[in-house]
């Protein structure tokens, strides 16, 4: 057996992928893609929305057949069209997802025993042997929760951990398998990233080869020592080590002479605005919010960061009437929120965008073009008769202008890739004009090249005078959007940051102050990515 | 929310191709088509198939009438399931009502010597006010619509019982009334006529107005439909109040058919009623309750009947045809999806 130290000069491949070639119909989702996974070893996988990243992780752990092309592990060599589920798993593969089902309702002991057998004494559940085995699992992944916390009590970071400890313990290959982690950090803020990133990195320390799939590009390049870029479903080529970097990645995910513009940064200095005030929080308090004052001036773009559950998205979710708040005043657009005026009041004039896609914001058995217009239909009901062509116009423009990739605007929401759901929903809320945009995580899912487009378009917004507020995950995004920061710590804002001292680190730092990291309560957050 | 919507059972409209995909296949489109005519084409296999079977009895024009002065309520009643369904609801109340609408036509009519039109107007307000109890029920106290209209199912039996006592009325009915029911027009039903006016009316409802469109979405994701600033909670009301209205009028047109109102009638046409609604999703717009294809379905299910029947078939063959049908057709057009987006 190697030890890690032995393969720093010779890797150890766990998995090979040879020529897979994968098509949908008449779509090439994948395009002869080969690439080699090593033990000991962190390896990204990054590219832009539909570049058939998810196609490629669903082939190689065997949920699609490919077409063609070979995968070898575990001294195995396959046809990739014969690598079913249970194939992949002989090989070692174990793939955790984003939204791995963690049940929020259960135990952390309870969720690591779910899917193989509860151990039972004379018939009944067998308490003492189930806490046993969670203990064992929490202290050999080393899982900072209790067996007995409740999963809704856990951090993301915490719960991603949970289902990946969980996926590992069920494989055969616990310590010498292929570990994918498919967007394993999606909604997490910044120390909860460090935090499974860090796990991470032990695992591949105990042998596993991990595959990492993210559109963060700045956690890829940190914890990543092979990086594979993929473009329209070809490799465009894989990184080592100091090739790894952000600007190289980004030119090979889009291609050539399109990168600069994407890295763009639109955020700028607001000094003095006279525009009136489109809206103004006064020490509301609601839920997680203890007193927060918080305003909007027509024309600016204010970014909210805050840990997840410190009520950055519930502080949109009060200032658009989806949740009551029992003291403190709102003022939208002129006008006095009373604390039970619901959302309907509210839509002509503010637009929301809620960060749970699925569960809040998209029709997923409805076409992109009812998505589009599903606030809209008056528009082109005419003399009695829904008017289709000017509708399709219309949505045929707005697929264009958000370079959202759909077949046709009957083309069903389900079918589009997350980030192309993203730009949808986007696109639904800026198409009319509104004089207040409340925005959760606007981009979440889209890559790069998409969020840059997303980002001119909401500048435009308040270009022309609507006042905008984002909440977002990612520091990045807010210090390239944003014209001043609030910070937002345990439902109180802790200070705010104007274009001028608006950094990635001293934000981090700022939305971390006084507060214990590791287990804290995240079950008064509402409208988070879970 | 409640616990079990119509979404569960809805015959899910899945994925179609993965992102990116521009061009579409001759076999995609080939597919596509079979989808959506699918039904038709059994439709019409059965007429070919019984008309060999049965070719003295099946393929006549007597038969055919009689196939659509028989089947044109369980239309009605269809038609009427399909509304709250769209908006993912359950209505198993539905048949119910149609026949408490029957039922209080035929006894005002009978036992207190009502005229023709108040009695039918007055049927039809009642049978709305049951959707309307019902819609209030599952849209503002959240309770769940399965459990809420089922719940309603039961009081109307027991409304239908204590008005009619368990009898059958048969006197007294407005002799306009059943003459209308049992006449045709250039040979075809009366009541075929009403089916058709009340389907074109829920199809341009469903199709052709806002209204129509919101409740789609309102059954696709009633949070977010919320969240745009659709009044999700009014149009679930109005739903359950058009299937009540509708289910009353399929109710008086019972009425007018059978000439006499019926304590059975109702509950008897609950299941078909809903295995044409779930037929009907699989075809022309497939993964959405829809009015034609719900039309279709009633078509189908009446033909293999009137079929089987013709060609001698033992009587419990019927139910566990249509039983057969409904599972086959939903599973093989589910089948069918996944296996052309590969989801």
């Amino acid at each position: 057996m190697n030890s890690p130290t032995d393969t720093a000069t010779a890797p150890q491949v766990a998995l090979r992928v040879g020529g897979v070639e994968k098509f949908f119909g008449a779509t090439h989702a994948l395009r002869g893609v080969s690439l080699d996974l090593n033990r000991y070893e962190v390896h990204g996988l990054v590219g832009e929305n539909g570049c058939g990243k998810s196609t490629l992780v669903k082939v190689m752990s065997g949920v699609h057949q490919a077409d063609a092309g070979w995968i070898e592990g575990n001294g195995e060599k396959l046809s990739a069209e014969d690598v079913t589920t249970t194939a992949a798993r002989a090989m070692g593969v174990t793939v955790v997802h984003q939204e791995s089902p963690i049940f929020s309702a259960m135990s952390v002991e309870d969720n690591l025993t779910l899917g193989r057998k509860f151990p039972t004494h004379l018939g009944r559940v067998d308490r003492g042997a189930v806490r046993r085995q969670a203990e064992e699992v929490i202290e050999h992944y080393d899982i900072p929760a209790s067996p007995r916390t409740p999963a809704s009590e856990l951090n993301p970071a915490v719960r991603a951990m949970l289902a990946i400890a969980r996926a590992l313990r069920d494989s055969e290959h616990k310590e010498r398998g292929v570990l994918i982690l498919d967007e394993p950090t999606a909604g997490l803020n910044e120390a909860e990233v460090d935090d499974l990133l860090e796990a991470v990195q032990r695992y591949a320390n105990e042998g596993q080869a991990v595959m990492l799939v993210s559109h963060r590009l700045d956690e890829i390049v940190g914890a990543c020592r092979r990086v594979t870029v993929l473009r329209d479903g070809s490799v465009v080529t894989t990184l080592k080590d100091q090739e790894i970097d952000r600007a190289n990645i980004v030119r090979l995910m889009v291609g050539s002479g399109l990168a600069k513009e994407y890295e763009a940064d639109t955020s700028r200095t607001m000094a003095n605005l006279d525009t009136p005030v489109a809206m103004e929080l006064t020490d509301v308090v609601s839920g997680t919010l203890r007193g927060v004052s918080l305003s909007a001036h027509e024309g600016e773009i204010v970014g909210l960061a805050g840990q997840l559950g410190a009520g950055c998205s519930e502080a949109l979710r009060v200032a658009y009437g989806v949740v009551p708040f029992s003291a403190g005043e709102v003022i939208v657009a002129g006008r006095e929120l009373s604390r039970g005026r619901g959302v309907r009041a509210q839509a002509d004039i503010v637009g929301y965008v809620p960060g749970d896609r699925p569960g809040e914001a998209m029709f997923a058995g409805r076409s992109v073009r009812e998505n589009l217009g599903v606030a809209d239909g008056n528009e082109y009901w005419k003399s009695g008769i829904f008017r289709r062509s000017p509708e399709n116009r219309d949505s045929a423009a707005l697929i264009e202008k958000y370079q959202i990739k759909a077949a046709s605007p009957s083309e069903l929401m389900t079918s589009l890739s997350g980030g192309n759901q993203q730009k949808v929903v986007m696109a639904r809320v800026m198409r009319r004009r509104r004089r207040l945009l409340l925005l959760d995580e606007p981009s979440q899912g889209v890559d790069v090249g998409a969020r840059a487009d997303i980002h001119r378009s909401i500048r435009e917004t308040a270009d022309d005078g609507a006042a905008v507020i984002v909440v977002s995950s990612d520091m990045e995004e807010l210090v390239r959007l944003c014209d001043r920061v609030s910070i937002f710590v345990d439902g109180q804002i802790a200070g705010e940051l104007t274009k001028e001292g608006l950094d990635r680190e001293t934000l981090s730092n700022l939305i971390h102050q006084d507060v214990p990291t590791g287990i804290q309560s995240s079950s008064t957050q509402s409208g988070g990515e879970e | 929310m409640s616990t079990a919507t119509s979404e569960n059972l809805q015959v899910s409209p899945a994925p179609q191709s993965p992102s990116g995909a521009r061009s579409r296949s001759p076999l995609h489109l080939l597919g596509q088509a079979a989808e959506r005519g699918g039904l038709v084409l059994l439709l019409l296999a059965a007429i070919v198939v019984f008309s060999i079977a049965a070719p003295d009895t099946f393929p006549t024009t007597a038969n055919l009438q009689s196939i659509l002065q028989s089947n044109s309520v369980l239309g009605v009643i269809a038609v009427a399931a399909v509304i709250p369904f769209v908006a993912g609801q359950f209505d198993l109340s539905i048949a119910a009502n149609a026949g408490f609408g029957s039922l209080v036509a035929g006894a005002l009519m009978s036992l207190h010597g009502w005229a023709l039109l108040p009695a039918i107007g007055v049927a039809i307000l009642l049978t709305s006010t049951v959707g309307l109890i019902n819609g209030i029920v599952v849209a503002r106290l959240g309770v769940n619509s399965i459990i809420t209209t089922l719940g309603t199912a039961s009081i109307l039996a027991g409304l239908i019982l204590w008005i009619s006592k368990g009898n059958t009325l048969a006197t007294g009915i407005s002799p306009k009334l059943l003459e209308f029911g049992s006449g045709k027009s250039v040979g075809v039903p009366n009541v075929f006529f009403v089916l058709l006016a009340i389907a074109i009316i829920a199809g341009y409802l469903l199709r052709q107005t806002p209204f129509g469109r919101s409740l789609y979405a309102i059954g696709d994701n009633e949070r977010a439909a919320t969240l745009v600033g659709l009044p999700v909670g009014r149009y679930t009301i109005t739903a359950f109040v058009i299937g009540g209205a509708l289910a009353g009028c399929g109710g008086v047109l019972q009425l007018a058919a059978a000439g006499s109102a019926d304590t059975q009638f109702g509950p008897n046409l609950l299941l078909p009623a809903l295995s044409a609604v779930f037929l009907g999703a699989t075809a022309i717009r497939p993964g959405d309750y829809n009015v034609t294809g719900t039309l279709i379905a009633v078509a189908f299910n009446a033909v293999s009947i009137s079929g089987l029947l013709l060609a001698g078939v033992a009587n419990w063959v019927q139910p566990v045809y249509i039983g057969v049908t409904l599972v086959v057709a939903v599973a093989v057009s589910t089948v069918l999806r996944k296996r052309r987006t590969g989801q």
